[in-house]
């Protein structure tokens, strides 16, 4: 587990990766800025829609698939956005604003192609799904688009892990490490939601989706405003791992930090509900989204 | 092959256990059966005609037993198989990785694998 020694150059060169990563379309940028004030208007994210086409098409050729009924009829904004409902809006933005970045292959995780994705649009609707059982408010579509955007530091991150995380998992199981995160850190001196965190800053993100980014596998670190958000999304992760959408090496082998129960009223019949729930939820979606890409 | 989530069908107000039993320990394992014998494997269900192996049952690292649900369902698959007089042959369960197995049709081989840990047969 010795590969990169030198901490400081490695960092600057993932820092330099960073800043080379495209920023998210403007309409993604402006439809986050949005989701992020009190009063969500339709009105408003349909005009920012309106001024991207190929968002526009994306939308409509969604709204009028088999997943909303098949019937070829909506055929405005207007109609498909309280349709589709905000969290499918943000899901197909976010999508294509930042696309390269969920394709990526992360090698350093043995993980495919379309696996990021899969994961983090599994976090964003567990996360959406377990906002109703916090103690306290909780913007879901905030959570949901904090899922969609919590593990974005793996995409850089991952080629600098090389073929080490066959190491990582020893010493996980041995007990040497605490976690996957941990092992990155003490490989590259940088866990992936540290680098997250710099690429959500380099898209001039809202500081609660840099939070939710930085600290979803130390919510407890997480600034007391938003912790029940980053607690909400740590929970969305950790489920999402456990029903089969990981990312790979990294799978399960990151500790659910048992302080929610601060934040949230969460049984065991709610959680199995839950498991329930989002199956049925994604299976739809995945069906939906990935079997025409 | 059945591949179950959760222990338990009685949470169910879905209907999902009538639609997808393999989502269930408790009703996963009466389908699979079924299906067995719809296909021709009929006969006294016991080992002296079924191989009977089991994989998964993980937990996320550092959990609280709730979320074993892994482990829930697997405590729940052996009882539910104890029923029928099936035991299990071979087992590779817990611990805090996903596995994805695979059957050979030809061999009857049963193979898992997780990213990471390479491959293996049960």
């Amino acid at each position: 587990m010795d590969v990169m020694s030198n901490h400081a150059e490695i960092l600057k060169k993932i820092m330099a990766t960073v800043k080379k990563v495209p920023i998210i379309s403007p309409s993604a940028n402006k439809i986050i800025q949005v989701i992020n004030t009190d009063n969500i208007s339709i009105a408003v994210i349909i005009k920012i829609i309106k001024k991207d086409s190929a968002l526009t098409a994306n939308i409509l050729k969604t709204a009028n698939s088999v997943f909303y009924g098949g019937r070829s009829e909506v055929a405005s904004l207007e109609q498909a956005v309280p349709l589709m409902g905000i969290d499918e809006i943000i899901n197909i933005t976010v999508k294509n604003g930042v696309s390269n970045i969920f394709n990526s292959e992360l090698k350093g995780y043995n993980s495919e192609v379309g696996d990021l994705w899969k994961h983090d649009l599994r976090t964003a609707t567990i996360s959406h799904a377990i906002a109703r059982f916090s103690k306290n408010f909780i913007a879901s579509e905030i959570a949901f688009t904090g899922g969609l955007l919590h593990d974005i530091g793996k995409a850089i991150i991952s080629s600098y892990l090389g073929e080490t995380s066959k190491h990582i998992i020893n010493a996980i199981d041995q007990g040497k490490i605490r976690g996957f995160y941990e092992a990155e850190r003490k490989l590259l001196g940088v866990d992936h939601a540290q680098v997250g965190f710099e690429l959500a800053r380099h898209w001039n993100l809202p500081d609660i989706l840099t939070s939710i980014i930085l600290y979803h596998h130390t919510p407890s670190k997480a600034p007391d405003n938003f912790k029940a958000i980053v607690y909400c999304v740590h929970l969305g992760d950790i489920l999402a791992m456990m029903t089969g959408y990981g990312t790979g090496a990294d799978s399960l082998s990151h500790p659910l930090d048992s302080r929610y129960t601060d934040f949230f009223d969460l049984s065991e019949d709610d959680l199995h509900q839950l498991v329930l729930e989002i199956d049925e939820k994604c299976e739809m979606r995945h069906d939906e989204l990935f079997d025409d890409q | 092959m059945v591949h179950v989530a959760l222990p338990d069908s009685s949470i169910d107000r879905s209907n999902k256990a009538k639609t997808k039993p393999g989502f269930f320990a408790d009703t996963g394992i009466p389908a699979l059966l079924n299906c067995m014998n719809s296909i021709g494997c009929s006969g006294p269900v016991s080992n002296g005609n079924f191989t009977v192996k089991m994989a998964g049952g993980a937990s996320v690292l550092a959990c609280n037993d709730m979320f074993k649900i892994g482990k829930r369902n697997a405590y729940t698959l052996k009882g539910v198989l104890e029923k029928y007089g099936l035991k299990i042959n071979a087992a590779h369960v817990g611990g805090n990785f996903s596995r994805t197995v695979s059957v050979e049709a030809g061999t009857g081989k049963i193979i898992l694998t997780s990213p990471g840990r390479g491959e293996w047969t049960l």
